[in-house]
């Protein structure tokens, strides 16, 4: 069995959400993505009752002119045109059910492609050590279960994962992301242990 | 995306975006409509907005 050297890892980690940023104009989250396909029904529905998705652009134009009149006044600062982030620096559209489906598709093939390359066979499995440790019954598929409820939970509550806080966030020196960063590190290390010591038990 | 779009930005995003209904929205992790202001009123088409 062969791994992929770390650098390269690490490269393709890195350069990831750089381009996510130049291509889509938008931080890089891969809960995020998840989030958005689970939500887009709701979105949907509320686009249809609003008349979102019947509308023109034309229409939308005159409809928010029109709104920004009547609350801001008719002297209107003369300011940009584009959706911003936190920054100011201009955001992308959100991504449609296609463009956030074809990348989940895409990260299960990478992982398939990964773990061949591997020479390990296609499967749930986490390898030898989580054999060792919860062997491959219900009782693993179990744990794995439980483990996805915990990363679903966590991501939801701290608003981000490890792609979105620990690579998006702290590279842009983000104090949440840092800091949540730093917790789900020490978290997965002490993790590894109690596994680490129950396999050695 | 419009240029009328940019003085929210400016007023919400930008400065008190505490007070932006779109944000509370997306905070309280409910779907944000597309058409809600960030005042809270709603365009809505071929009719009043709410």
């Amino acid at each position: 069995m062969s791994y992929w050297p770390w650098w390269a890892g690490a490269l393709a980690l890195g350069a990831l959400p750089v381009a996510y940023w130049l291509v889509v104009r938008r931080p890089f989250g891969v809960s995020g993505l998840l989030g958005r396909l689970v939500s887009l029904p709701d979105e949907w529905a509320v686009a249809r009752e609003s008349g979102a998705a019947l509308a023109s652009e034309e229409e939308l134009d005159a409809l928010l002119d029109a709104a920004t009149r009547e609350q801001f006044g008719d002297a209107i600062p003369a300011v940009g045109g584009k959706p911003v982030g936190p920054r100011g620096r201009p955001l992308g559209a959100r991504l449609g059910l296609a463009e956030a489906g074809a990348f989940v598709v895409a990260m299960a093939l990478g992982g398939l492609v990964a773990r061949l390359y591997a020479g390990r066979a296609p499967g749930p499995w986490l390898g030898a050590s989580f054999e060792r440790a919860f062997g491959h019954g219900g009782g693993a598929l179990g744990v794995l279960f439980l483990g996805g409820l915990l990363v679903g939970a966590g991501t939801t509550v701290a608003e981000g994962c490890s792609t979105g806080h620990g690579l998006t966030g702290s590279a842009r020196l983000q104090p949440g992301s840092l800091l949540a960063t730093v917790c789900f590190m020490v978290a997965a290390m002490g993790v590894s242990l109690l596994v680490g010591w129950r396999i050695g038990s | 995306m419009r240029a009328s779009w940019g003085v929210w930005t400016a007023f919400y995003c930008e400065s008190k975006f505490e007070n932006c209904a779109r944000f509370k929205a997306a905070q309280e992790r409910r779907p944000v409509p597309d058409l809600l202001l960030p005042n809270g009123r709603t365009l809505r088409i071929g009719g009043e907005n709410t």
